[in-house]
């Protein structure tokens, strides 16, 4: 396995929020392309891409429950590169809630950009975790999901244990949210979907994130502006990221489906 | 199963006889990978130690430029020691072999940060916008929405001006002042504010306080035209 170090540009990507990725955002020898781990300034693990260890069956699998997901991306303004915004009422004042403008829902009409969420949604103070409407209406898409989340907590756990050990403590906490006996609470969808750069708000803090592309695409590299490193992967290759950093992807061309395996935040509580 | 029995077939270890009193288990299971990525991790940040050590020993001694790289080196060695552990670890590996104190790598440290910060703000920025087709498309949507949000606000906010001051000017609020009294004078004010008089008192000391505005000439500035 290859390793690097990557340098800290924290200062410089601050401003970098909901800007799109760009491949000049990437040191040449940085763009991973096999089986690499790389490791911050500190010597912690940040980031670590296994090639060709996913099933192509399973993945198949993923990708056409994937892309039946139909979500709109309303909420997920950050994501999609624009601010939230409170929409305009037909009496032409404003709403109260701020999401993502119809302007820019109608950019990623065209592209037929979705979203959705399956497993358990991250909880807030006033509002406990609870399991998403998609996987109350269908749950057999979890189970068909079944051997991939699997396969994909065993890599996690052969690779990054004690990354592993601290979520899986977290989600033993709400044994109804869990995913099997894995460490994710929840398993997220972002179909033909191009992200501009964001942080994973939801997820467990000092966790790592499982990313598996599918489909058939080319480009739609992961970019991680703050450690100037880019990720090349393709259809059969996991991806374990810090997902508090700011990350965002390359333009893709043709058909993707992005699968996050994750611990929501405050699932115990 | 075959891959067991090929491998025992192949064994020949009982033909040699120094290798008699040896015993060789079969490599049934191989176990892939020997090392988690954990482990790597703390090897090559271990190696990395070490190999900043090397350079560090190989600027020592030299001149300014010398010591600003070196600066440099002991700022990466402390993100990987450890803030805590630094200046004990510096002491140890440099501070005593090399005769340089703690405090002299420190100002290295600060010149290699000042020496950096100039050249960063020199440099152009590192981090140009995205051009690619879907980045300007979403960036300038976004823009358009932001601009009809502005709009909607003026708007709104325009055809309902006049009745929105009326209203606010109309609508009742509480106000306390903080008078100066007694313990006696203000808990008989408080029996009083308690008692079923209370909304006709309440208007009274309003309108009080209205004349007293008169005699000390205090009104409000936008008020007072329409009085006069």
């Amino acid at each position: 396995m290859k390793t690097i170090f990557v340098d800290d540009y924290k200062r410089e990507t601050a401003h970098l929020t909901r800007e799109f990725a760009s491949l000049e955002h990437v040191d040449k020898d940085k763009m991973l392309g096999k089986d690499t781990l790389a490791l911050r300034p500190d010597g912690c693990p940040t980031a670590l891409l296994l090639k060709g260890r996913m099933d192509p069956k399973l993945c198949k699998t993923a990708f056409d429950i994937g892309w039946t997901m139909n979500e709109s991306l309303e909420t997920r303004a950050s994501v999609v590169g624009s601010a939230a915004m409170p929409r305009i009422k037909k009496n032409g004042r404003r709403g109260s809630f701020a999401v993502t403008p119809n302007a820019v829902l109608e950019e990623l009409e065209r592209e037929h950009a979705r979203q959705g969420t399956l497993g358990a949604t991250a909880g807030t103070r006033a509002r406990p975790a609870q399991i998403t409407e998609l996987t109350e209406k269908r749950p057999e898409l979890l189970d068909q999901l079944r051997s991939l989340i699997e396969r994909s907590d065993q890599l996690f756990e052969e690779f990054l244990p004690s990354f592993r050990a601290v979520q899986r403590a977290e989600v033993k906490k709400a044994p109804l949210l869990r995913l099997w006996r894995t460490a994710f609470s929840s398993a997220y969808f972002a179909k033909a979907l191009q992200c501009a750069y964001h942080r994973d708000r939801e997820n467990l803090r000092g966790a790592m994130s499982v990313l598996l592309p599918l489909g058939t695409f080319t480009g739609g590299q992961l970019v991680i502006p703050r450690w100037r490193i880019g990720i090349a992967f393709e259809p059969g290759d996991l991806l374990l990221f810090d997902p508090g950093q700011l990350h965002g992807n390359l333009p893709i061309a043709g058909k993707r489906v992005s699968l996050v395996l994750y611990c929501a935040r405050r699932i115990a509580a | 199963m075959k891959e067991s029995v090929t491998v025992l077939r192949n064994d020949r270890s009982h033909q040699n006889p120094k290798a008699k009193h040896i015993v060789r288990f079969p490599r049934l299971i191989r176990r892939f990978p020997r090392r988690t990525a954990e482990d790597v991790a703390f090897y090559r940040t271990a190696y990395r130690i070490a190999d900043l050590e090397t350079q560090a020993r190989e600027w020592i001694g030299r001149g300014r430029d010398a010591n600003t790289e070196l600066g440099r080196i002991f700022i990466r060695l402390k993100g990987l020691v450890g803030h805590r552990n630094f200046e004990k670890y510096y002491i140890a590996k440099f501070g005593r072999p090399y005769n340089i104190a703690f405090r002299t790598a420190q100002s290295y440290m600060r010149l290699a940060r000042e020496a950096d910060e100039k050249a960063k703000s020199a440099r152009p920025a590192p981090y140009p916008l995205a051009t690619d087709q879907h980045a300007v498309a979403i960036r300038e949507a976004a823009e358009r929405a932001r601009q009809a949000v502005a709009g909607a606000a003026e708007d709104s906010s325009s055809d309902s001006a006049s009745n929105d001051a009326e209203t606010a000017a109309n609508s009742i609020c509480i106000f306390r002042p903080y008078i100066r009294m007694t313990r006696e004078q203000r808990d008989t004010v408080a029996q009083l504010w308690k008692s079923k008089h209370r909304k006709s008192v309440d208007s009274d000391v309003t309108d009080y306080m209205l004349r007293l505005c008169k005699k000390y000439d205090v009104f409000r500035s936008d008020s007072k035209d329409s009085d006069d």
